[in-house]
């Protein structure tokens, strides 16, 4: 559990209620029942909409329903209330799967939701539960509980593995903004290997994903730290091993990515190979055309990278190994424990830079410029030391004042996004990889 | 200029005695002359009982739940001697939020500035136990209460709630909390050689004083089980003349001080000292002075 002990200005994140509703409403036909306060639906619902506009889809962000418990219900328990709603939810909404999260309010007086919905049973759809009060953790810990809670609660035990079938877990709905793009590439390059994918929350799957998910045999954690306790559970519930990697951005880490996996799933070299050529090809043909804007306009650049644990490494990598940039500085906004910072430390280690980034954890955004201020040369008023000049800050849209001071170009690719819409596009794998250098060039050929 | 409302909060464990202390207290004041309201703060809402015959009354978050709009009179009885009763209720035991109840409560009949309109001398709050959450320490906080007494018997566990509401009343007396009067001892067997200097040591090392010391009575039960306080019941009885000693003392009572509660571990080692005196005590160990006889 990810506990905040101190005061963050402009975090990154909401609470743990945020991010089971943001992973809730990306389900397939799956409706969530909040036991709350309206407060907590309608500003969680305002919350996922910063990841890029996600909007709400079959019944996430403004389409959930809630309890919205008031002072009476406080006082003598909402249980009641959430009887009805559940009765009121089956009246007026179809779904396939419905998830009942509690908020803080209804956690702190005790409302046992699972006693309410066992006394229900049986219902016409399946109903999970899940006590979420913001107070236990931050959204990127709600994603976590809530897959574990799947598997739990509804998805079967198969105890027949599909030797080439993954699920493909970690990226947070609306939190990771470029989630769907994301992972539809990544499980494009997985299907092209023959392997089957269940990605549970890109807008091509099913309840047959979700149901059929216990039959993987292997869980690929897209995150060093999310959804890694979630794993590590489902290994001992299900007996699915997991396997914890980066998310991989452009031809090389695609590649070992891929290469990764088809090494665990113990598909042959000979089937690997001519279809990862074939990709990275396709990759370079892109590439190779680029080249003559780039190298012509020397659009070379340091960056700063300014993201959640899960993104942070991964575009630094991309920038460094892929496309030649110097990463000056890496900023992971999360809240980690020491573990999960350990983790994070420890996979920064295993990445080879030309010239190795600062890896920074800070929670604060001021904190951000002034680190770079208060330990940059070029801030320190002496003009002949090296400055990170020409800059380019990835971060949130919220970096945009940092991308000023450093007098730079700016790219909004982590959490919270407000200046461009997300729709299908990604960062990850092949395809990512080449969106993700079209943007950067593109944003400095804007001004033309 | 309108009279100052003299409200007293009375804290301490379940089961010690507040409602009766409480209730007698309010009879004697009452028959001093004062207009008295009895506000019961705790979900079993029993704690105005003895003045109304036994009966029990709506209580303000029933009328609220059930009315959704809330009338402070109609939450208000009369009970002996025009003493006002209003009990706060609260939720069924193990749902919801008893504390915020008490919240609610005691803000509602605030907001209606019905303590004014019933011109009352004292508001005395009889508050459920040990000081659990932050609802149950409303009366102590700025604004209700401005005196705190503590019903404790020199039983450990009295004692450590009696602490624990000390640490809530010095915890809020820089925000113009309440302040604590003392402690009302009660339970006192006449005869123990330990009871009264144990809560007399207590309060010296608190830094409070002992308001009176009431004995264990068979009046009291036999008053309560006819429904009634001892001051009704048996008002020349020698616990009757007790409590009317109390009312006067909490009626001429007016500077209340902040506490100075022991640390947990303080108080275990305070408790483990007097526990090593009980049992010299009982087993006819002498000690100190009476050693050179």
């Amino acid at each position: 559990m990810a506990i905040c002990d101190k005061p963050i200005e402009r975090p990154r994140f909401s609470c743990m209620l945020g991010g089971v509703l943001a992973t809730t409403g990306a389900l397939p036909r799956t409706v969530p029942i909040i036991h709350g306060a309206q407060g907590c639906g309608g500003s969680l619902a305002q919350g996922i909409l910063l990841g890029g506009y996600y909007g709400t889809g079959y019944a996430g962000s403004g389409g959930m329903p809630s309890t919205n418990i008031s002072e009476s219900e406080v006082i003598f328990g909402g249980e009641e209330k959430l009887r009805e709603e559940i009765k009121g939810v089956f009246e007026v909404m179809q779904g396939d799967l419905f998830v009942v999260s509690t908020a803080c309010m209804t956690d702190i007086i005790g409302d046992d939701a699972k006693a309410v919905v066992d006394s229900l049973r049986p219902l016409p759809k399946p109903v999970i539960f899940l006590e979420s009060g913001g107070f236990k953790g931050n959204s990127y810990y709600g994603y976590g509980r809530l897959i574990e809670e799947l598997f739990l609660q509804y998805i079967p035990i198969s105890t027949k593995k599909n030797l080439k079938a993954v699920n493909l877990l970690g990226l947070v709905p609306a939190y990771d903004p470029f989630f769907r793009g994301d992972l539809a590439e990544l499980k494009r390059i997985l299907n092209l290997l023959g392997i089957e994918v269940n990605t549970f929350v890109t807008s091509d799957q099913t309840q047959e994903n979700l149901l059929k998910a216990g039959e993987a045999s292997l869980n690929i954690i897209l995150s060093r730290v999310y959804g890694v306790e979630a794993a590590k559970t489902i290994k001992e519930s299900h007996d699915i091993d997991y396997l914890v990697t980066d998310l991989p951005i452009g031809a090389k880490a695609t590649e070992n990515f891929a290469r990764l996996i088809a090494d665990r799933l113990e598909i042959s070299k000979n089937v690997v190979d001519p279809l990862l050529a074939a990709e990275i090809k396709n990759y370079y043909s892109f590439i190779d055309r680029a080249t003559d804007v780039i190298a012509d306009t020397d659009f070379q650049n340091y960056a700063v990278v300014v993201a959640n644990a899960t993104q942070a490494l991964p575009y630094a990598r991309y920038l460094d190994n892929e496309i030649g940039w110097i990463p000056t500085h890496i900023f992971i906004t999360d809240d980690l424990d020491e573990d999960q910072e350990a983790a994070i430390r420890s996979a920064f280690g295993e990445i080879e830079f030309e010239t190795r980034p600062d890896l920074v954890f800070e929670t604060d955004t001021f904190k951000i410029q002034q680190y770079i201020e208060q330990n940059t040369p070029q801030f320190l008023a002496d003009e002949y030391y090296p400055t990170i000049s020409p800059a380019f800050v990835l971060g949130s849209t919220i970096e945009r004042r940092l991308a000023e001071v450093l007098k730079g170009n700016f790219l909004s690719v982590s959490y919270p996004i407000i200046n461009r819409i997300i729709i299908s596009k990604g960062y990850a794998g092949f395809r990512g990889g080449l969106n993700l250098l079209e943007d950067l060039i593109g944003t400095q050929l804007a001004g033309r | 200029m309108a009279k100052e409302i003299k409200q007293i909060a009375i804290y301490g464990k379940g089961g010690i005695g507040k409602s009766t202390t409480t209730s007698n207290l309010s009879a004697a004041l009452s028959d001093m002359g004062y207009k008295v309201m009895q506000f019961g703060c705790d979900p079993k809402a029993d704690s105005t009982n003895t003045l109304r015959d036994g009966s029990y009354i709506p209580t303000v978050l029933e009328l609220l739940r059930d009315k959704g709009k809330f009338n402070a009179h109609e939450a208000i009885f009369t009970g002996y001697n025009g003493i006002y009763c209003v009990e706060a209720g609260g939720p069924a035991p193990g749902v919801g939020c008893a504390g915020r109840g008490i919240i609610t409560a005691v803000q509602l009949l605030k907001q209606q500035k019905i303590f004014e309109e019933l011109d009352l001398d004292y508001v005395i709050y009889d508050v459920l136990g040990d000081v659990v959450c932050g609802g149950f320490a409303v009366p102590i906080r700025e604004g209700i209460a401005q005196h705190v007494f503590t019903v404790s018997s020199s039983d450990f566990m009295a004692i450590y709630a009696a602490n624990n509401l000390f640490k809530g009343i010095q915890k809020y007396s820089n925000s113009g909390g309440a302040l604590l009067g003392g402690v009302i001892a009660n339970s006192v067997a006449p005869d123990s050689t330990y009871q009264k200097a144990i809560i007399d040591d207590f309060a010296a090392r608190t830094d409070t004083q002992v308001m009176q010391y009431i004995p264990r009575s068979i009046t009291v039960t036999q008053s309560e089980l006819n429904g009634k306080t001892t001051i009704e019941a048996q008002p020349d009885s020698a616990q009757a003349k007790v409590y009317r000693q109390l009312a006067e003392r909490v009626g001429g009572h007016t500077e209340s001080k902040t506490p100075n509660p022991l640390s947990l571990q303080d108080l275990r080692a305070w408790a483990a000292e007097w526990s090593d005196q009980i049992l010299a005590i009982e087993s006819g160990d002498v000690r100190g002075e009476a050693m050179a006889i």
